[in-house]
């Protein structure tokens, strides 16, 4: 339910409107979320074979909007 | 001739293969990249007072098919040497003292993993599996994920689901695992018998595009582990009541059959176009599980453009955990007075401050085939510190350590 | 609870602008050329049937299509079909430094405010008209993958015939 609240404030204070040809900036290589999935496995492998922390990272968005 | 297997470290990076690999972190719903990819990594960690050294070997490969579907594999190898944390005692002072496991071990871990997406116009759906394999522990895991667009593609819903069965078969007797030992007749080594481990993990997230310069990502995952969650290579010290001093009992490391874990990650990425384009990217995550413990990891980089293809990348990370509710150094009375019990550095109450820095450059004007070109390089130096934890409850630095990771990758557009 | 729902809706709902549909006549634009500046109206294209391209440097299907729209137009020019793509960067620089990597003889105009990329709505990144001999678009397409390529010289072949 919390979630499903959090979801709909987000999408309604949606900010601005932002057109799909407005969307060169992130589009961006540096502006995706994940710039280096393979760096970014390395890390966390390491990080969660010294850490209890687990999670939370997955998911896309963003970016061009192309096709 | 008898093998010397004491795969202690090996342990700390099986218990780490858990880590449900195989999450799609860059795809996105409608948008098939017709190029195929070819990337190749190599990461170097070490780490202080010559403990554990891993080489890590990783390849990785995509292809379109067709109009709507990508297809993607890589392969790792790890190469893993050194020692690892064993136990902690007390000293002739009553100080803790971790001691390392003995001889040096030298051990390797090859994981293969591969998936298909397909894509739709305002969806995306993905298919993955694989497995990782070594001395004594193999693990196979498969997972799923599901991404919609909204509201003109400015909003994503992203949906996962990921399994991982894993089975330790440690190198030596080990009780807890489920039924009594093995002995190889020809080299006299004396193997447990299988432990099994299932893993599940649920993510629901949600991607928005804030405005034309930034965007904001907010998952939620639940992680439900059962089966046998303890190291099979580390031991538990107790002393005696009445007299602190005198060691009573050395037990295996035994932790609960279960686990439940939740955490909550927002990231946080913006565009600076008078900077050349730079970017920042701040991530928060709170995670907590029924162990007990509560964890804040905090990290923050920024990409930084600096001409003719360059991009420098400094990066820092805060991370601190309390310790589990069966965790302590060493115990006192005996075993039977605990349900669970763990002296592993891993379960304790730390803080964690990390930095580092990477510099890439990416090649556009080449020979065809060859679209693009990407060189990276980078290096983090890890400090773990008990008096870095968020509260300090400091139990002294008897575990602290710290490391090196440097990694190279070289990436290929065709 | 039942009011943020309904307000969510109406926000879902794609705020609906006046959009260039299938069987209406293409917007009369008058957009400068991304090279030289030179003031190019689409009535200059009367006549023929144009292929009318919406794309930008940051799209990475934009770079694709190119190639494929140019062995199109040296194909089929001769016939009365004419591309004429349509620049949205914001920074002409990088328009310029993409028809470097990906050379192009058809008209390549610009439209920096998006002021008529709005008009005929364009939905995706790249979006393309097909504009017949009468000036009436005919079909729309959104985005580009290389087998697009088959159907959009069907349906070109096919207005040129008419």
């Amino acid at each position: 339910m919390k979630l499903i609240t959090l979801f709909l404030l987000i999408t309604l204070t949606a900010c601005t409107e932002v057109l799909p040809r407005q969307r060169g900036n992130l589009a961006l290589p540096q502006m995706a979320l994940t710039p280096d999935p393979l760096e970014f496995g390395l890390r966390q492998h390491t990080a969660f074979s010294k850490e209890a922390a687990n999670g939370g990272y997955g998911g896309g968005g963003g970016g061009c909007g192309c096709n | 001739m008898k093998k010397n297997k004491t795969s202690q470290a090996l342990a700390k990076l099986n218990l780490a293969a858990l880590a449900l690999t195989g999450v799609m972190q860059e795809a996105q719903a409608g948008r098939v990249e017709e190029s195929y990819n070819f990337d190749f990594q190599y990461g170097n960690y070490v780490e202080s007072s010559n403990r554990m050294k891993v080489d890590i070997f990783e390849t990785a490969v995509s292809a379109p098919i067709g109009k709507s579907m990508t297809f993607a594999a890589s392969a790792v190898r790890d190469v893993i040497s050194g020692a690892s944390p064993k136990y902690n005692r007390k000293d002739a002072k009553g100080n803790i003292v971790q001691t390392l496991s003995g001889a040096s071990i030298f051990e390797q871990r090859d994981g293969v993993n591969s998936n298909l997406t397909y894509f739709f116009d305002n969806a995306l759906l993905n298919f993955g599996g694989g497995f990782s394999q070594e001395q004594d522990y193999t693990s196979r895991f498969a997972n799923t994920n599901l991404s919609f667009d909204f509201n003109k593609k400015l909003t994503t819903l992203n949906l996962g689901a990921n399994v991982a069965f894993d089975v330790v078969e440690p190198s030596k007797a080990n009780a807890d695992c489920s039924k009594g030992v093995v002995t190889n007749e020809e080299t006299g080594e004396i193997r447990g018998a299988n432990c099994h481990k299932t893993s599940q993990q649920y993510l629901i997230g949600v991607s928005q595009i804030l405005d034309k310069d930034s965007l904001l990502q907010l998952n939620m995952t639940v992680n439900y582990s059962e089966g046998y969650l303890s190291d099979p290579y580390k031991q538990v010290y107790f002393y005696n009541a009445d007299n602190p001093l005198r060691l009573s009992d050395i037990q295996n490391d035994k932790r609960p059959r279960d686990k439940m874990q939740f955490a909550w990650l927002a990231q946080y990425v913006r565009h600076f176009e008078g900077l050349n384009n730079a970017a920042l990217h701040a991530d928060y995550r709170f995670s907590t599980d029924d162990w007990g413990i509560n964890s804040h990891t905090t990290e923050l980089s920024w990409h930084q453009p600096i001409g003719a293809g360059f991009q420098l990348i400094p990066r820092f990370r805060y991370y601190s955990q309390d310790s589990a509710d069966f965790y302590a150094p060493v115990f006192y009375g005996t075993h039977k007075d605990y349900s669970a019990y763990s002296g592993d550095y891993r379960l304790a109450g730390f803080g964690a401050l990390s930095g580092g820095f990477k510099i890439a450059k990416t090649f556009t004007e080449l020979n065809k085939p060859i679209e693009q070109m990407k060189l990276q390089a980078g290096v983090e130096y890890y400090d773990h510190s008990a008096a870095y934890q968020l509260g300090n409850t400091n139990v002294g630095s008897f575990a602290d350590f710290s490391y090196y990771l440097i990694n190279a990758s070289v990436n290929l557009k065709f | 609870m039942k009011k943020i729902l309904a307000i969510f809706s109406l926000a879902a709902v794609a705020v609906v602008v006046n959009a260039t549909e299938v069987g209406q006549p293409a917007p009369q634009f008058m957009l400068p050329t991304l090279k030289t500046d030179s003031p190019t109206p689409l009535k200059q294209f009367a006549g023929k049937v144009i292929y009318l391209d919406f794309w930008a440097s940051w799209c990475a299907p934009c770079k694709t299509s190119f190639p494929l729209l140019n062995k199109l137009h040296q194909k089929l020019k001769a016939q009365g079909f004419e591309v004429v793509a349509v620049n949205l960067d914001e920074d002409k620089a990088n328009g310029e430094k993409f028809l470097q990597e990906v050379p192009v003889d058809f008209t390549v105009l610009r439209d920096a405010s998006g002021e008529w990329a709005d008009k005929f709505v364009v939905d995706s990144m790249p979006t393309s008209f097909i504009i017949d001999k009468n000036g009436v678009v005919q079909k729309i397409h959104h985005g580009f993958v290389s087998d697009d390529i088959t159907e959009i010289e069907a349906k070109i072949t096919e207005l040129l015939k008419k």
